[in-house]
């Protein structure tokens, strides 16, 4: 009888409490009558062999235990909610994920040594613990919510088909914006290419009192390529409108190598301009005036700095996108409707 | 494509498991307990276990099918079970249910 005792103080303590009482009583009475009707059928006490079969019969203390559990939400996120879940979570730590490979690219490049980049995954986890646990948090209450007040179903009553989102189009870049990048593509390469003999396309009149520092020259190569590869990509959607992946791969490309030009040169190029001329008064005037051309240019490439990395992130998620649309279309068999 | 281990077993009780309800609605027009009203059921070949007795019992008296009373008998505490007033109107319709699912089950195995 030990046995029993023990299985059903075990099933006990896993039961709701309110009804933990009136269960067990059940439950033993229904144990003992069937130790009794073995007990006739063999003509003696059950020994432990026999009782455990029993036992075996009813299963474990958490599986009967669970089988008396009605609570509304048996899940912390239930099979409804789960794909939202998984999808908001994972573009959260994506994102996450995102910003701290920037951040170790950007200090990679400014000269930190390569060990320190390994400080970019406890500031993952930092980042990415706490979105893990808000947004399952959320949803659980959500969960909770939709099982208490039965939200599925009212949707589910006033749902009409009509407000279903239409069928995505088969993704192309747009022959306008090929069109539009070729030609403003040309311009700047044209424009890119000729400063360095014609200083008034950047200062203007100023041209024959400012000059830029000779610090911009090792960067000037590299920003060539980088419109020369632009130019190159819109030429090739224009041929190649469905190529959507190589947009936004050259994109990403393009604004990472320019975030590191850009924290090169907001690192070790300052002044970005210098005077070149004049003397008395009207140097005064030019030096002023290269010195607040500085502070301007400063401010305007953190500025860009800034949307170069939304940029990043961004094209980064789109670049990802394409990924998983050419797995997919490598992975779908034919036959829809 | 991988099959799964214990497929028939489980296609089985999922296909029992809607015929239970039934099963022991009807048997409880007259007034049982627990272990006799599975030996009933076993009898007439509708084995079920007693974890998933007991728990049915359960909320098909939260839903009001059924009423129960602790009650002595031969010197020992049982519970009974017997069918409300509102479990003989829901058997009922169950019993034309199961009928026209039977029929048309019927004709569509047969083919």
């Amino acid at each position: 009888m030990e046995l029993f005792q023990r299985y059903l103080q075990a099933v006990k303590f896993l039961l709701p409490s309110a009804q933990q009482e009136d269960i067990v009583k059940e439950l033993s009475e229904d144990i003992r009558s069937q130790k009794e009707d073995k007990e006739a059928e063999v003509g003696r006490p059950l020994n432990e062999i026999e009782q455990i079969a029993i036992l075996k019969q009813y299963g474990h203390p958490l599986i009967v235990a669970s089988r008396y559990r009605q609570a509304p939400v048996q899940y912390l996120i239930g099979p409804v909610l789960f794909p939202f879940y998984w999808f908001v979570l994972r573009t959260l730590l994506l994102i996450a994920l995102g910003v701290c490979l920037l951040n170790s690219v950007a200090m990679f490049a400014s000269g930190e040594p390569l060990r320190n980049l390994l400080n970019g995954l406890p500031a993952f986890a930092r980042a990415g613990l706490p979105a893990f646990g808000w947004i399952t948090l959320m949803f659980a209450v959500l969960d909770f919510l939709e099982a208490k007040f039965r939200l599925l179903d009212r949707l589910n009553r006033h749902w009409d088909p009509r407000s279903m989102p239409s069928l995505p189009k088969q993704p192309q870049v747009r022959r306008s914006e090929s069109i539009f990048g070729l030609v403003a593509g040309t311009v700047y390469a044209i424009w890119l290419l000729a400063v360095p003999y014609y200083p008034y396309l950047i200062f203007g009149p100023a041209a024959s009192v400012l000059k830029l520092t000779p610090l911009w020259h090792r960067f000037y190569l590299p920003v060539v390529v980088l419109a020369l590869g632009g130019l190159a990509q819109a030429a090739i959607n224009l041929a190649r409108p469905d190529w959507t992946w190589l947009r936004a791969t050259t994109r990403l490309v393009s604004n990472v190598v320019a975030l590191v030009i850009l924290r090169f040169i907001l690192d070790k190029t300052y002044p970005f301009v210098i005077a070149i001329a004049g003397t008395g008064s009207a140097g005064t005037r030019y030096e002023i005036l290269a010195a607040t051309l500085n502070i301007f240019i400063a401010l305007s490439l953190a500025g860009v700095a800034i949307g170069l990395s939304i940029a990043v992130v961004l094209n980064a998620w789109l670049c990802l996108r394409e990924l998983r649309r050419f797995i997919r279309g490598r992975a779908v068999a034919s036959g829809s409707f | 494509m991988a099959i799964e281990p214990n497929l028939f077993e489980n296609l089985r009780l999922e296909l029992r498991r809607g015929s239970l309800i039934l099963a022991v609605l009807a048997q409880l027009r007259t007034e049982q307990y627990g272990y006799t009203l599975r030996k009933a059921l076993a009898e007439h070949g509708m084995e079920i276990d007693e974890g998933t007795l007991y728990p049915l019992l359960r909320r098909l008296e939260s839903q009001g099918l059924l009423v129960s009373e602790w009650r002595e008998e031969d010197k020992r505490n049982k519970r009974f079970y017997l069918l409300s007033a509102h479990g003989k109107h829901i058997l009922k319709q169950l019993q034309a249910e199961w009928k026209s699912i039977d029929s048309s089950l019927n004709g569509i195995v047969k083919g």
